[in-house]
């Protein structure tokens, strides 16, 4: 293939599939379906208005706060929050040509670092737009966040890794997400000691992966109401809608990668044998965890900061880090 | 699928992010602010100025150190720890992100070490 064909091919999956246009899709679906189960529980009917069953409702509210008028105070940074969060969510979206929803996917070996890389730059993001406001209830929401990352970034990463661990030594996946992703559903009934780690690891990388992504009970830096919107409540307009854009791009990576490492990826369909069902295999799963997540995230009340923070260290760390010894104890 | 080295990979994806990023800034900030919103402005100095509950601040009277939160919210959440580790090691060494950040990538460290 030359480099032209290699430049079409990359063009074509960063803008389209499974870029930018794919990700504001799933956005949009995927936040009608947060609304609508979020109204169901307070008994009301959710969006209905805009579009089909009010599906564009999430994308009439974002272009509204896209189209209005930028204000910011004189002591804020003005341009440097709307930078990083444009590179977070680069960030994030880039890491989908590493997963088998990709058509042409990327791989390298190790490249699971790249992944956390990654991920860590939506993270870094929105301590960036909470920062860069001199509220005190931001710099309170950052401090939280903080907080947050750091009691649930070590198991997320830990978690994440076992997996990948177990796959490379069995199955030689040289450590990539992309070829684990495809051999992950073989690790559940490879022998009951990679059975434990991996059910050991799914256990605690869901918790983690909750505190990643803000999702109740884990979501006291925004803590509306305590601390009024925490690392957002300085924001409005084009900044609130990057800060939204980027929260809801994280809870549609994050998941879809759990689906892929934890939840079997395209099993029972083989990737090679029918690639289109075996990608329809994997939205199905990714949207039932979805749906687990917005039902958790609309029925759970709120942790304080520091109740989460020992849940956090005292649960999905240790499970992580026993998975990962498990995890070790196969590889050796 | 396209297998690279992993240093050409790395390379790869944070010029796509780059690439991406400057774009959807582009796009969806300075484009939409200049077609749709450039006519709309209204200037005003109250705008620029922080406000809460009718009453001006001074930059001064609203920072509040966000490390000191932090370490608070892990103080409060794991004391026996927190205590060893302000004994061993001092308030000033826990309320500096950057050796939190330090520590992190110590055990990353370890943690290549122990797979490779």
């Amino acid at each position: 293939m030359s480099w032209i064909d290699l430049l079409w091919t990359g063009l074509v999956q960063i803008l389209i599939y499974p870029g930018l246009m794919f990700i504001i899709m799933m956005i949009i679906i995927t936040q009608w379906i947060y609304r609508k189960i979020g109204g169901r529980i307070q008994y009301r009917r959710g969006p209905c208005h805009v579009g089909p069953f009010g599906i564009l409702q999430p994308f009439a509210d974002f272009m509204k706060l896209l189209l209005k008028e930028d204000v910011v105070t004189k002591y804020s940074m003005k341009k440097l929050p709307l930078i990083v969060a444009s590179l977070g969510l680069g960030a994030l979206i880039a890491i989908l040509v590493l997963t088998p929803i990709s058509p042409w996917p990327l791989m390298a070996p190790n490249d699971i670092i790249v992944f956390f890389y990654l991920a860590l730059w939506a993270s870094l993001a929105i301590m960036i737009l909470g920062l860069a406001t001199p509220n005190p209830y931001t710099s309170l929401g950052v401090g939280r966040y903080m907080a947050l990352l750091a009691s649930s970034e070590p198991a997320f990463i830990a978690s994440f890794l076992v997996p990948v661990v177990i796959a490379s030594s069995i199955y030689g996946a040289k450590y990539s997400l992309y070829l684990t992703s495809l051999n992950s559903w073989a690790l559940w009934s490879y022998s009951p000691a990679s059975f434990l780690a991996m059910i050991v690891a799914a256990i605690a990388g869901f918790l983690a992966m909750m505190g990643v992504l803000e999702i109740k009970p884990f979501d006291f830096p925004e803590a509306e109401g305590e601390i009024y919107w925490g690392v957002f409540t300085e924001y409005g307009g084009p900044r609130l809608a990057f800060g939204f854009f980027i929260l809801f791009t994280e809870r549609i990576v994050i998941p879809l990668i759990y689906t892929l490492l934890f939840l079997g990826g395209p099993w029972p369909v083989s990737m090679s044998s029918n690639p289109v069902l075996g990608v329809i295999i994997i939205f199905a799963k990714f949207f039932a965890l979805f749906i687990i997540l917005s039902i958790i995230d609309n029925i759970m009340p709120r942790y304080t900061p520091s109740q989460a923070v020992k849940i956090l260290w005292k649960y999905p760390l240790v499970l992580s880090i026993i998975a990962l010894i498990i995890a070790l104890a196969l590889v050796y | 699928m396209f297998e690279l080295n992993t240093y050409t990979l790395t390379l790869t994806l944070s010029l796509a992010m780059v690439f991406l990023g400057g774009l959807i800034y582009l796009m969806f900030y300075v484009m939409l602010q200049k077609i749709f919103v450039s006519g709309l402005r209204s200037p005003s100095r109250l705008k620029e100025e922080p406000v809460m509950c009718g009453l001006e601040y001074r930059e001064e009277e609203l920072s509040i150190p966000v490390s000191k939160v932090f370490t608070d919210i892990m103080k409060r959440a794991l004391p026996r720890l927190h205590r060893s580790v302000e004994k061993g090691f001092g308030s000033r060494v826990l309320n500096d992100w950057f050796t939190w950040m330090l520590i992190l990538l110590g055990i990353m460290v370890l943690l290549i070490v122990l797979f490779r």
